[in-house]
């Protein structure tokens, strides 16, 4: 059993010397009620052996919707400095810059409510979906290259988006600094079908509105009005980024030898900053992470399309416009406060935002003023949110947030209490329209599988370390 | 737990992904047990015709390093040549492997698909030597 301080009411302290080998305390974010939860499996521990790599500073933090995972925690974020520190695959996870978009539009939910069957049923037949999917794009192996390394910018040079949107993307869609021979063939035969596709899993694409509205001013900054409907993007970069994630905990297995790093767990294998390997590593993960913002950005394409044509509705493309698109499965280069120092970090978030706050030159111009919006997705039942971020979550969590509801339930599990149900019926009385390609799909993503989402994002306001900002209700839902 | 033509297994689950836990005689049957497991996790081989052959060669440095890659080459091959595995022979020479693989072409929107595997991890990876034959444990990433 991990050792625990209560800080405060939604702040607990896994303290150095839990386990052998720690080089900073853990930081964990939940209230009772989640911590009870959150103690049942073994994530705990592995907030604390994040703690022990290199460079590793302040603390191994976990937002509230942490769970299990591999290595690192989902839900986890660690901060290592550059000078001293390490880069770990196993802190970003396989889904590199798995992530969400949200788009907006002027529509009144009333003038959808005669259309929300079609348009729902039209995104499912135009976007490719499920286990394996393909074929939304035809791409050579040139122009695969081409769009790792330009991102969001591919797309929109191939006609697939606006300005607007690369605007409204994390480092507009493109992190530089990616080479082409970083990343194995292995990958590329992996990613070459794949561009456009939703994939499965807990990946969707959600139409929405907006049901309630927190903060008018930061609302109205990010266009977000209440009863207009919006549609949220949830995927990543598919198996290209699979295969490179699988290809360099190989080589990070090697350098844990090489370098003399020991880990307490094989998956958070890392190399040096400086090293070959962790620079191999980072320019294939940006490489990943382009794919990623690509690929959403041809699904907003898609979306736009759909929209356009939806039978009986005078829906315009130019009328969905991107909100924001974020990572939450990356390492950023980022400056931070060491101690009253500024220093460059390598921070790891899996299963965890960014969340800069107004005036930091993370933030898109447009919305330096305000800060970034934070697109925290719920379950397929109850809600997503807006938030932004604060001050002291710059201070205190490397400027981070949760990222969804967080898994509560496993698969199996699911599937029992999904047992003798129809998830399908449920969600139709609720109103909420369905399309899904897998035959368990539904049972594993039912709501009960995961947190609340209002416990969830309650930790953060409550703590103080994000804002909340608009409420949306889920009217449609594409999975794979 | 269920019989495998090559050793038991049983399928474990922790809150977002799945795993195995085979048992076998030799290293080789180890290795096709746990391909045949992996694979029950992602098709329903129910019907499949073996109509396409695949083989191939591995070497690493370690059993353990050797055994991700393998499974981890037969989640490329699955999503890459759309091809479900359900026969296997392995051949092993130290942590050299080869190893020749039958498949039934599928589609992604075949049935016959229940699942999806992103990668063999691993965390809390164990192949342990005892009397009665050797025993693997591997999460995988779904």
């Amino acid at each position: 059993m991990i050792r625990l301080n209560r800080l405060d009411g939604f702040r607990w302290e896994i303290p150095r010397g839990s386990i052998p080998g720690m080089r900073v305390p853990g930081l964990v974010l939940a209230d009772d009620a989640m911590m009870t939860t959150i103690r049942r499996d073994e994530s705990l521990r592995q907030v604390a052996q994040a703690a022990t790599l290199p460079g590793a500073t302040r603390a191994s933090i976990a937002m509230p919707d942490i769970h299990f995972g591999y290595g690192f925690p989902i839900g986890g974020v660690l901060a290592s400095r550059i000078d001293s520190g390490v880069v770990s695959p196993g802190g970003v996870g396989f889904d590199i810059n798995c992530g969400v978009r949200l788009l907006r539009t002027s529509t009144h939910i009333d003038d959808l409510s005669d259309h929300l069957s079609d348009l729902v049923n039209l995104l499912f037949r135009h976007i490719p979906t499920g286990v394996g999917s393909s074929g939304a794009l035809r791409l050579d192996r040139k122009q695969l290259q081409r769009v790792v390394l330009n991102g969001s910018r591919w797309a929109v040079d191939a006609g697939f988006g606006t300005h607007e949107d690369l605007d409204r993307t994390e480092d507009t869609g493109c992190l530089q600094g990616c080479r082409i021979d970083s990343i194995s063939d292995h990958a590329f035969e992996r990613g070459i079908e794949q561009l456009g596709t939703l994939g499965s899993g807990n990946h969707f694409i959600e139409v929405q509105y907006v049901e309630e509205v927190f903060d008018p001013v930061l609302a109205a900054a990010f266009g977000l009005e209440t009863n207009r409907i919006t549609f949220m993007i949830h995927t990543g970069s598919r198996g290209f980024g699979h295969q490179i994630c699988t290809d360099y905990l190989r080589v990070m297995g090697d350098c844990l030898r090489k370098y003399g790093i020991s880990t307490p767990d094989r998956q958070l294998a890392c190399a040096p900053f400086d090293s070959k390997e962790g620079q191999s590593y980072l320019s294939a993960m940006r490489g990943a992470a382009n794919f990623a913002w690509a690929n959403r950005q041809c699904i907003t394409h898609r979306i736009r399309e759909v929209w356009e044509r939806l039978p009986g509705h005078p829906g315009c493309a130019d009328d969905i416009r991107t909100v924001y698109d974020l990572a939450h499965n990356i390492i950023k280069i980022e400056d931070h406060d060491d101690d009253g120092h500024p220093a460059a970090f390598a921070v790891h978030r899996k299963g965890a935002t960014r969340a800069f706050t107004a005036g930091s030159a993370y933030v898109p111009e447009s919305y330096r003023p305000y800060g970034q919006p934070v697109i925290v997705p719920g379950d397929m039942a109850r809600a997503s949110y807006v938030l932004c971020g604060t001050k002291a979550a710059e201070t205190e969590v490397f400027a981070s947030s949760c990222h969804g509801a967080g898994r509560l339930l496993s698969r199996k599990a699911a599937m029992k209490a999904a047992r003798g149900r129809s998830i399908a019926g449920e969600l139709n009385a609720r109103g909420i329209r369905i399309a899904a390609k897998g035959k368990d799909t539904l049972a594993e993503e039912m709501p009960e599988a995961y947190k609340p989402i209002e416990q969830v994002v309650g930790v953060m306001i409550r703590s103080g370390l994000a804002n909340p900002v608009a409420r949306l209700r889920p009217l449609g839902v594409i999975k794979g | 737990m269920p019989h495998t033509p090559y050793g038991r297994y049983t399928q474990f689950d922790t809150t977002a992904d799945m795993g195995i836990d085979v048992e076998s005689d030799t290293i080789e049957h180890l290795f096709e047990a746990a391909a045949f497991a992996m694979f029950d996790l992602m098709i329903d081989s129910t019907g499949l015709i073996s109509d396409r052959r695949f083989a191939i060669q591995l070497e690493s440095d370690a059993i353990e390093d050797l055994l991700i890659d393998w499974l981890n080459e037969l989640i490329f091959l699955s999503e890459t040549r759309r091809a479900a595995c359900f026969r296997f022979q392995v051949t092993l020479d130290g942590c050299k492997l080869r190893a020749s693989v039958e498949a039934a072409s599928i589609d992604s929107d075949s049935t016959n698909r229940i699942g999806m595997i992103k990668a063999a991890t691993y965390h809390g990876l164990k192949i342990v030597r005892s009397d009665a034959g050797l025993r693997l444990h591997v999460l995988f990433d779904v």
